[in-house]
């Protein structure tokens, strides 16, 4: 802690760099419309932070809100249909309950997949560290990546507009059905999005313009990583979370635009009545299914690629020890984002398509298996006989690997026929998609968080309280969750404001652990938060030989102060351990990312 | 931009992450092509749906694709294209530095969407006057109609002796219909109905003749007699009918004549309500139809004169000012009647210049047609929304490269805008034929 009281931070070669202002990019230049008219890609991801921070705690509030709403749902639906039990005694009629219930996980599922997951890990971590990556100065197209910002802005709005009216209709205004809140789920099926009186065609309107906003920035990443890469970086000395960002924006490219038109068709269908998924008008609703899983099954790769790719970098860097079976990762992304495409048909078992596309279907989502599984042991490989530093990014790196793998396994009785039928919209459901979404992406991007905070703001966050953080997320997530497979397999359906007395226990621990979880997330935000006044951070606190260490923390306005050159970014003995600023630093004199090699110090 | 400042040997235009022009222009190039497979993407949903509904229903599209214009639609398709060739001249133009034909050819870039989307209006403007809109404006749409109350010309529902609204039925849904697809399919567009007794005796028993009016009537009896059908009977009770106030005679009739009240009643006599309803849509409208409906009377009471002569081929009543609001729960399963295809045998769809009409197409087929103009309304909107776009990127180069923004060495702008515009282009060159062009 002496270091921390002297206002110095160090250089990639250890030596103490003063701070002047103007010499990082967070006090390049002042005042609000500096930061928000920047083409600065790391302010982008900053301002990203915050907005899908805000995202998370709104779509948190309604997780909590309706895993307390099942808490106090103690009646039994089937022998007393009117009554409701708990804390709110007689007060509110079963009907306002189950309504308040529908929207709640409406906007719960709503916010947190399209403002949040789809561009957290892409838009915050992606866009701080896919040009430190590449030793770029930005990405290829800084205003477009402005415009996604404000897309993402705008997306948002809408729905926040739908959400704060269902909140007021909740306290007796009366709002126009337009901005009624929204009670469809997040997958809008037809055709009850056609009849319901909620504000389907502004949310819809909301995820068409975050829609944009994930086109964008996919595109600026794949003319990115094939454009500005440095000299002496090729396909396969790519840092992993490039791979694994490059096929995300490959899905973000070719999916999204279908969800838009989707989306633009229930518009139509809402405000018209085009009746193309009507079938009293001669439409089909399935054909919303299709089209709707066509963008959205890929959509959850998008969500879980890039922490895929974070994975990677924290592992391997962690565990000093070169990535095991690179190319086996690198392909296994694309492969991932390939096989994608194929396997929508696999939410539509019970859809009534046809028996001969459910067994082809169940076929080709088992292969998604492959691809992760390779992932999987690869890490595994890579841990062992390392060097395993366990610090507060490898906690969630590995924390990461058993919740993917418990979520990847779960995720096979899903995909074979005869057992999905049986969980089909059940709890079990549930459980395993939160445990990729949640245990995996999220774990994803508090480890890649955690892992990038140094560069990011320069400080170090507290170890003691990243490990407490860590714990408490990871023990109530698998006490929110893990109960929820045993509620599943017990018959316990999704989406039902109620149960009766045999689901009571499953329920009430999954709300305490919910609880759990949501204290631990708190203490990772005040860690971050703290750590404001925390130790400053050295150059190269981990080790990593990605290039975004090869540059001081927080990076210079323009990233480096020369042209850096690509190296293994998986080669980590040239780094040495300094045990004075409690970071890693190279021999001025050999260090192969810089050309000029120079020591100005 | 500050940013570069340090840098002297960069130009003004390449941006300060980019080493050289050529790097930014391939990147330039790449992110729009990246973007273009977006577009194509977004538009191959609809494409997709289109192959769906196709598929399902091929009478539907042979059947409702007669209603657009081929030749509109195909002026349209040569605009396009020469306006692309004189786009990738004028990315020829700021490549080699001509600044006066680069402006040029943007213009008449710019001249061939305004083109464009001035014959979009006169297709549209046509197809809205005869009730084919888009949604549940659409003639077609099942039962959207018989949900409604009628209205007059001011928007005002007709009430009947109670003060009650008279409901527009299901026959009279019909009988627009009738009159709609003859008056466009084969007055309009030349095709000669199939079955030309049958439906002879249909438009008759709809009405249909007698709301024809000028020569219309006149080029109307004579394709029927050319096609075998004995016209005199109906040609006799308009000429009865006629001379109240003109002969039908005068080739050009005079369009006062239509608020009188005479005009319309030319099949009166082979029409008294109950029978002629009752058979010319078999029993199609038996739960809808209300037997006491007297067309003739209706076209009697509505006023009509405040119509302008060239406003509409279309008789406004019954529909003058209704708005098209259907309840969807409203008799899905409502048992439909067979239909006269149960007598007449399957349609033939061997031969293009022929059309069956509406009422003598299956059932499940009369519920569909309407989708084959909302998957056009859809697809054309949507791809005039990236006309104008594209006009609007159009306008931004031009107004640049006035200025002189563009050097041999810069002009990744009029590139991309070049190829913007050329994928709008080739939307519009698969949609034509898939919509226009159907046999």
């Amino acid at each position: 802690m002496t270091v921390a009281d002297k206002p110095i931070t160090t250089d990639i070669y250890g030596q103490p760099v003063e701070p002047k202002p103007g010499d990082n990019y967070i006090n390049h230049s002042k005042g609000i419309l500096s930061w928000a008219l920047t083409l600065d890609h790391k302010r982008i991801g900053l301002m990203y932070l915050v907005a899908v921070l805000t995202a998370f705690a709104l779509g948190g509030f309604f997780a909590i809100f309706l895993r307390t709403m099942l808490l106090f749902s103690k009646y039994s639906n089937v022998k007393n249909p009117e009554a409701v039990g708990g804390m709110f005694g007689d007060s509110i009629g079963a009907a306002a309950w189950n309504d308040f219930y529908n929207q709640a996980f409406t906007l719960h599922g709503a916010i947190m997949v399209f403002m949040f997951i789809i561009p957290a890990i892409p838009a915050v971590l992606g866009n701080f560290a896919l040009p430190l990556q590449l030793g770029a100065k930005d990405v290829a197209f800084p205003r477009l990546n402005l415009m996604s910002f404000y897309c993402w802005l705008g997306g948002s709005a809408l729905l926040a507009m739908i959400l704060f009216g269902g909140m007021l209709t909740a306290l007796g205004f009366d709002m126009p059905a337009a901005l009624n809140g929204l009670d469809t789920g997040w997958t809008f099926y037809t055709p009850y999005s056609v009849e319901t009186k909620t504000g389907v065609v502004l949310a819809t309107l909301g995820a068409f313009i975050l829609g944009f906003s994930s086109i964008l920035t996919g595109l600026n990443f794949i003319a990115t990583i094939h454009m500005l890469k440095p000299k002496g970086m090729g396909w396969f000395n790519m840092p992993l979370f490039l791979w694994a960002s490059y096929a995300t924006s490959v899905i973000q490219i070719l999916a999204t635009p279908v969800l838009a038109i989707t989306l633009l068709l229930l518009v139509a269908e809402n405000l018209i009545g085009i009746g193309v998924f009507d079938p009293k008008l001669g439409g089909d609703p399935v054909l919303f299914q299709h089209f709707f899983w066509f963008y959205s099954h890929p959509a959850v790769y998008i969500m879980i690629l890039p922490g895929l790719g974070v994975v990677s970098e924290i592992i391997s860097t962690f565990s000093r020890k070169h990535v095991f079976g690179y190319k086996f990762i690198a392909y296994s992304s694309v492969a991932i984002a390939l096989f994608g495409f194929i396997v929508w048909g696999h939410h539509m078992f019970t859809s009534g398509q046809s028996a001969m596309l459910n067994a082809i279907f169940s076929l080709l989502t088992m292969s998604v298996a492959i691809p992760s599984a390779i992932k999987v042991f690869n890490w595994l490989a890579t841990m062992y006989h390392g060097k395993i530093r366990v610090e507060t990014p490898m906690l969630y790196g590995m924390g990461f690997i058993w919740l993917f793998t418990i979520g990847g396994l779960t995720g096979l009785f899903l995909a074979a026929l005869s057992t999905d039928i049986y969980f089909h919209d059940t709890y079990f459901v549930v459980a395993h998609f939160h445990y990729v979404m949640v245990g995996s992406t999220l774990f994803a991007f508090l480890g890649g968080m955690y892992y990038w905070f140094p560069k990011m703001f320069g400080r170090m966050c507290n170890e003691r309280w990243g490990r407490i953080g860590w714990a408490l997320c990871f023990v109530g997530f698998n006490a929110t969750f893990f109960i929820q497979f045993i509620a599943g397999t017990q018959g316990m359906p999704r989406r039902y404001a109620t149960y009766g007395d045999d689901y009571a226990i499953y329920h009430h621990l999954s709300t305490g652990g919910s609880y759990i979880l949501t204290i631990g997330l708190f203490v990772v935000l005040f860690n971050w938060l703290l750590a404001k006044r925390g130790k400053r951070a050295p150059a190269n606190p981990w080790g990593g030989n990605q290039l975004e260490w090869h540059t001081n923390s927080p990076p210079p306005h323009l990233n480096f102060d020369y042209d850096p050159v690509g190296t293994d970014p998986y080669h980590f003995h040239d780094w040495k351990y300094d045990e004075k600023i409690d970071g890693y630093v190279l021999d001025p004199d050999h260090d192969p990312s810089n050309p000029t090699h120079s020591s100005a110090h | 931009m500050s940013d570069h400042d340090h840098d002297h040997d960069h130009p003004d235009y390449l941006a300060h992450h980019f080493d050289t022009p050529d790097q930014q222009f391939e990147a330039g190039k790449l992110g729009m092509w990246l973007f273009l497979v977006t577009e194509v993407l977004m538009f191959g949903g609809l494409f997709c749906l289109y192959a769906l509904w196709r598929y399902n229903q091929p009478e539907v599209f042979v059947y409702a694709h007669g209603f657009l214009d081929w030749k509109l639609g195909a002026t349209n398709t040569a605009i396009l294209l020469a306006s692309s060739f004189t786009m990738a001249l004028a990315v020829r133009a700021s490549q080699l530095g001509q600044k006066g034909v680069l402006v040029g050819m943007l213009a008449i870039t710019l001249l061939g969407g305004f083109g464009f989307l001035g014959i979009k209006y006169v297709e549209y403007t046509s197809k809205f006057s005869h009730h084919l809109g888009p949604g549940k404006q659409n003639l077609y749409y099942p039962h959207a109609l018989s949900q409604l109350p009628q209205g007059d010309l001011q928007g005002e529902p007709v009430l009947d002796d109670n003060d009650n609204p008279v409901m527009i039925t299901r026959g009279m849904q019909l009988d627009e219909i009738a009159f709609v697809e003859f008056e466009v399919l084969a007055l309009g567009h030349g095709y000669a109905p199939e079955r030309p007794q049958a439906t002879f005796d249909q438009y008759r028993e709809a009405g249909v003749f007698g709301r024809l009016h000028g020569h219309h009537f006149e080029d109307a009896m004579e394709l029927f007699s050319d096609l075998g059908v004995d016209v005199s009977g109906v040609v006799a009770a308009h000429a009865a009918h006629g001379g109240d106030g003109h002969g039908h005679g005068d080739s050009h009739g005079n369009e006062d004549a239509h608020t009188e009240e005479g005009d319309g009643h030319a099949d009166e006599e082979s029409h008294t309500e109950d029978e002629a309803h009752g058979e010319s849509h078999a029993a199609v409208a038996h739960a809808e139809h209300d037997p006491a409906y007297d067309y003739n009377a209706e076209l009697a009471r509505v006023p009509v004169a405040g119509e302008s002569a060239s406003a509409s081929k279309v008789t406004p009543p019954p529909f003058a000012g209704t708005q098209l609001v259907s309840d969807f729960a409203h008799d899905a399963d409502e048992a439909h009647a067979p239909t006269v295809l149960e007598t007449l045998g399957a349609p033939d769809l061997s031969h293009s210049g022929h059309y069956l009409p509406y009422a003598m197409q299956p059932e499940a087929v009369q519920r569909r047609v309407h989708l084959f103009f909302q998957i056009y309304y859809c697809a054309t909107g949507l791809h005039a929304i990236h006309v104008i776009i594209g006009m609007g990127c159009i306008t931004w180069v031009l107004a640049k490269s006035m200025a002189g923004a563009f050097t041999p060495e810069y002009n990744v702008p009029v590139d991309i805008v070049g190829l913007y515009w050329h994928i709008v282009d080739l939307i519009w060159i698969f949609l034509f034929p898939l919509l226009y062009l159907i046999h």
